[in-house]
């Protein structure tokens, strides 16, 4: 019979996912307690970090407010808000993003937390999504340059 | 044949629809396939991020109503015809005959796909994925689309490939779906159900015909119904273009979601919507 094929590839299909599966049953156990120490060190990182800048009177170099910047993602302007509180990038946020197809951009806007935890535009664009990542790094860092003192 | 004649139109217009609307659908998807290797590679967990659901819902679409995807919702397959059916224009111009490669290459040529797919997928999994990005001839086809053609080494190779690619559509009816698409691989070794497999019935096939086989552009045989077959694991490279259903003389071939006729056409519209709106709640809405 023709299902024999079927059967077969069903079969095939099922050991695929039985597989995906159990890699994500592990990956998952194990990044639990990886993020529980990632977590831990970041907060001391960041208490040391302000504790230094009092020590030493460094302020930082960023005025409080909402600043926003654009530049060119992969099809058109990405427009992105940052907001500076207490001296700090507390949060980038998007304002539009008109050209981008709708699910590269759900890839890329995950970058804006990695901008937030490591306080600065410094980081990975998302595999897959370069052109919509780029976009967004590029936007937040006008919208920093104009919060320089 | 009439028949062929309104399903080119339909083509044309529900082909047209996702080459304009949907371009992103191949690229996405198989980034879905990119990601979950790349993640493997990295050891973090798996998410259910845009890429996979893309490629989630294709694969589940493939499932019920066969390769209908590859045969009219790909950019690439959309591209690959228009320059086939071109090339044919002008060799009719020129007075020649449309050039083609010779003998059966889809026997041995149609496994190569499955290498590219192992190929990308090992290569994401020991971490050289970025170079997959560069080279391909889709980012290239893509990047002229919207303007953002990169003219590094791997823009020019990618470039390089595409006109390859081209170049071999132009002669070959799908060459690339047929023979070097990893996506397509991928969907052949989906189950399709039983009900969207293209069959004919033994005892009304007209002897020595083989329009069918003819006009399919994967060249396939069509297998016979409740027959022990051995061609019936080739239906996996069946794209569900319809061409063998509209052009049968004996209205012998088809299948419950592509039976043919004037039926057939309406069915491929009502997948093409079914496809559209799923694809849009996911990359639009």
């Amino acid at each position: 019979m023709s299902r024999k094929y079927v059967l077969i590839k069903s079969l095939n299909l099922i050991i695929i996912l039985a597989l995906l599966c159990g890699y994500q049953a592990i990956s998952v156990d194990r990044a639990g307690k990886e993020e529980a120490a990632i977590a831990k060190a970041k907060k001391a990182q960041a208490e040391r970090k302000a504790q230094q800048q009092k020590e030493m009177g460094i302020s930082s170099p960023y005025k409080d407010g909402e600043y926003e910047g654009s530049a060119e993602g992969y099809g058109g302007q990405v427009v992105m808000k940052v907001v500076i509180e207490g001296g700090v990038i507390k949060e980038v946020r998007p304002v539009s993003h008109s050209g981008e197809d709708q699910a590269y951009w759900e890839m890329a806007e995950g970058i804006t937390s990695s901008i937030v935890d490591a306080q600065s535009t410094d980081v990975d664009t998302v595999s897959g999504a370069t052109y919509t990542s780029t976009g967004i790094i590029n936007a937040a860092t006008k919208g920093l340059q104009q919060a320089l003192k | 044949m009439k028949n062929l004649k309104k399903q080119w139109i339909a083509d044309i217009v529900i082909r047209g629809f996702f080459f304009i609307f949907f371009m992103t659908a191949w690229s996405s998807g198989f980034s879905g396939v990119k990601y979950l290797c790349e993640q493997i590679h990295t050891g973090r967990p798996l998410e259910f991020n845009a890429f996979v659901q893309v490629l989630g819902v294709l694969a589940i679409f493939t499932i019920i109503f066969g390769r209908y995807f590859c045969g009219k919702a790909c950019a690439f397959g959309t591209y690959g015809d228009a320059v086939f059916w071109l090339a044919g224009k002008i060799a009719k111009a020129l007075g020649k005959r449309h050039p083609g490669i010779p003998g059966d290459p889809e026997k041995k040529l149609k496994h190569i796909k499955y290498f590219v797919l192992i190929a990308i997928c090992l290569m994401c999994i020991f971490g050289l994925s970025t170079l997959i990005i560069e080279y391909s001839p889709w980012t290239a086809f893509a990047g002229i689309r919207s303007g953002k053609l990169s003219l590094k080494t791997g823009g020019i190779i990618g470039l390089l490939l595409l006109a390859g690619c081209t170049a071999g559509m132009a002669v070959e009816k799908r060459f690339f779906c047929k023979f070097l698409c990893p996506f397509g691989a991928v969907f052949a070794l989906l189950p399709v159900m039983p009900f969207s497999s293209v069959k004919r019935k033994k005892e009304s096939c007209i002897e020595g015909c083989s329009a069918c086989r003819n006009v399919c552009p994967a060249n396939l045989d069509i297998p016979y119904v409740d027959e022990e077959n051995e061609y019936s694991l080739k239906m996996g490279d069946c794209f569900q273009c319809g061409k063998c259903t509209q052009i049968c003389p004996a209205k012998n071939t088809g299948c419950m979601t592509m039976p043919g006729g004037i039926k057939g056409i309406i069915a491929d519209g009502i997948k093409g919507v079914i496809l559209a709106a799923v694809l849009y709640a996911l990359t639009m809405a």
